[in-house]
């Protein structure tokens, strides 16, 4: 969707901001669906997968009168902003201002959950939302920020493929990142610092492969070396997942709701 | 497990329910795109069944949707959420390929072969997942998802590398004639064995699940795990076994297409069957006749899209909006049944 917003106001600003609505937007949907009405969360976010993949194709053709591809569009390259700093400013201005953003973003969780009342609150309502109730807190008003923002950090991610890595929006570019998430956060225990590591370690496998594509006369098969972030990943997985008694968070997904409690 | 005849037609008017919700929704999407809806949805219908050839068609493309649906389900009632269908079914439909090509056995005996590699083929794909979850705890949601893409890439270095036919194409060569799979009707008509061995697959799932001691353990995983846990249910067992079959089956449904229709692997035949499955067995409530039915209508849609796009110029991706607003609706069920239930309480 960022691309849609960049191409019609020409401002790559404006392109992130639409992305972000849309996420929270499609978030929406979902917090309605499993918070509001208790539906099964698997069920409800595969369903948006489906959707938002459909809406992705017939808005690409609505808009662009295209198929598969947009057109380019206007995109965030550098951030020239950190440029005037000495000796390491060229190499910052490189970085995709999305890398800062993202900086951002992990310290800004760090800091809700760790200094502030409300990410308490947060962590309250995903371990016993029933002992949240009878503290007072409103369970449902919480969840549906918490899924809100996500669905908002999700729409930022899409934004940093789209015009951040990129200049446009090709079916299949996202290639399953929003699934690697969630591999990252059960790999980085729920904990924002951890997740922020374990998602660039996914991020240097990511580099591996396209770096070692770039070897001429490689002996090892093209196919192999895009292989290698998704095997790597699994093995990760398999080695982090062992032994562990702790499954995350105790309450994710347990519907708290007067539609299903009552059945 | 019996449910009432009430209770089924509860399920049965919430599908139908969300189905017309979501048409009604995608009609609205049609217009706003500056179509006709009536247009689009008739161009739709006349593609998948306007004549009787396009009828068999439609039906030859919806038996990979529902035994992907099977597949899907059999995992999701042992609460194995199995997405990975779709590389289970690449890796199952490569296997078929590679026997029918590479071996000479006598007619029948050979397309039994071919059958038994997919499923084979499938299985071990899901054996990894179902391994790394018995032995290294690991999600199964997630492992399945990634593994997809390993399977994506490994099946396109087969294809394009070792395994590459004469042609041009991105496939490999011609199976076998004693490998094909006979045609039921004569030519002009699509209709082939494949349409039989699905049917007896939703037997054979039927039977699992409501005649075995072992089908009935993994719908008691399903349902609670804790409760099935002391009541001596293996709960990792039963996953596993779930995991497996669902693979196996989703094998199946990769070489029946291999085998049918292509008769040769051609790389990136499967649009999105695995992935279509997981709606359809949400839709059905994970009941193997009711995938029949929800398997046809994806089948429907899939096949009429083309028609749609190239007649009346609505995007052939409208169809994955509507299929995921299915769902979407399906969610609802919850607040239909508490009102359903209300209001029964005060009118009955």
């Amino acid at each position: 969707m960022a691309v849609v917003g960049s191409y019609f106001t020409g401002s790559p600003i404006m392109g992130i901001l639409l992305a972000m609505l849309v996420g929270i937007l499609i978030s929406a949907i979902h917090s309605l669906l499993t918070i509001t009405f208790g539906a099964k969360q698997a069920v409800s976010s595969m369903a948006l997968v489906l959707l938002a993949d459909g809406l992705a194709g017939v808005g690409v053709q609505a808009f662009f009168k295209t198929k598969g591809t947009t057109p380019t569009v206007m995109n965030l390259p550098g951030s020239p902003l950190f440029a005037h700093i000495p000796v390491i400013g060229n190499f910052m201005a490189g970085l995709s201002p999305f890398v800062y953003i993202g900086f951002g973003v992990l310290i800004g969780e760090i800091f809700l959950f760790k200094y502030t009342k409300f990410g308490f609150h947060i962590s309250v309502v995903g371990e016993n939302p029933t002992m949240a109730e009878s503290a007072g807190l409103n369970v449902h008003a919480i969840r549906w920020i918490s899924v809100l923002s996500s669905g908002m950090l999700g729409g930022l991610g899409g934004a940093m493929l789209s015009i951040g890595q990129m200049n446009l929006y090709q079916d299949g570019m996202i290639a399953g990142r929003g699934y690697l998430a969630l591999g990252a956060v059960s790999m980085g225990r729920w904990n924002p610092l951890y997740v922020y590591g374990s998602s660039m370690l996914f991020g240097l496998f990511d580099a591996l492969q396209l770096w070692l594509q770039t070897i001429p006369s490689n002996p090892i098969p093209a196919e192999f070396i895009q292989m290698l972030p998704y095997v790597a990943i699994v093995c990760i997985l398999a080695i982090s997942s062992r032994n562990i008694k702790y499954f995350g968070i105790t309450s994710a997904g347990v519907p708290f709701t007067k539609y299903v409690s009552e059945r | 497990m019996k449910k009432n005849l009430t209770g089924v037609w509860e399920e049965v008017s919430l599908s139908f329910l969300s189905v017309a919700l979501s048409l009604l929704v995608g009609a609205i999407i049609i217009s706003v795109l500056g179509y006709s809806p009536i247009a689009a949805y008739g161009a739709l219908l006349r593609g998948a069944m306007g004549s009787p050839v396009a009828f068999t068609a439609m039906i030859k493309k919806a038996v990979p949707l529902i035994l992907s649906g099977l597949a899907v389900a059999v995992g999701f009632r042992c609460s194995a959420f199995n997405i990975g269908v779709e590389g289970q079914l690449m890796v199952g439909a490569l296997c078929a390929a590679l026997a029918g090509i590479y071996l000479s056995l006598p007619p029948v005996i050979h397309l039994v072969v071919v059958l038994l590699a997919g499923i084979v083929g499938g299985m071990l794909f899901a054996f990894v997942p179902a391994l790394l979850k018995l032995k290294c705890n690991v999600n199964v949601t997630i492992s399945t998802i990634i593994l997809n893409y390993v399977a994506q890439f490994f099946v396109q270095f087969c294809v394009m590398g070792p395994f590459h036919g004469y042609s041009a194409m991105e496939a490999t060569d011609k199976l076998a004639p004693s490998a094909q799979m006979p045609s039921l009707l004569p030519k002009p008509y699509q209709l082939n064995l494949g349409v039989v061995i699905m049917i007896l697959t939703v037997f054979f799932v039927y039977y699992l699940f409501n005649k075995t001691v072992q089908g009935y353990e993994m719908t008691a995983v399903g349902l609670n795990q804790t409760a099935s846990q002391f009541q001596g249910i293996s709960v990792d067992k039963m996953a596993f076994l779930a995991l497996l079959i669902s693979g196996g089956i989703a094998g199946l449904s990769g070489s029946i297409e291999v085998s049918g229709t292509l008769n040769r692997y051609v790389n990136g035949f499967s649009t999105g069957y695995g992935f279509s499955g997981i709606p359809i067995a949400l839709m059905a409530q994970n009941n193997p006749f009711a995938i029949i039915l929800t398997g046809l209508f994806f089948g429907l849609m899939k096949s009429g899209s083309f028609m749609m796009q190239s007649t009346v110029g609505v995007s052939a991706d409208l169809v994955n909006i509507i299929q995921g607003l299915v769902v979407v609706f399906l969610c609802f069920e919850n607040f239909f049944r508490y009102y359903l239930a209300k209001w029964k309480v005060q009118h009955v």
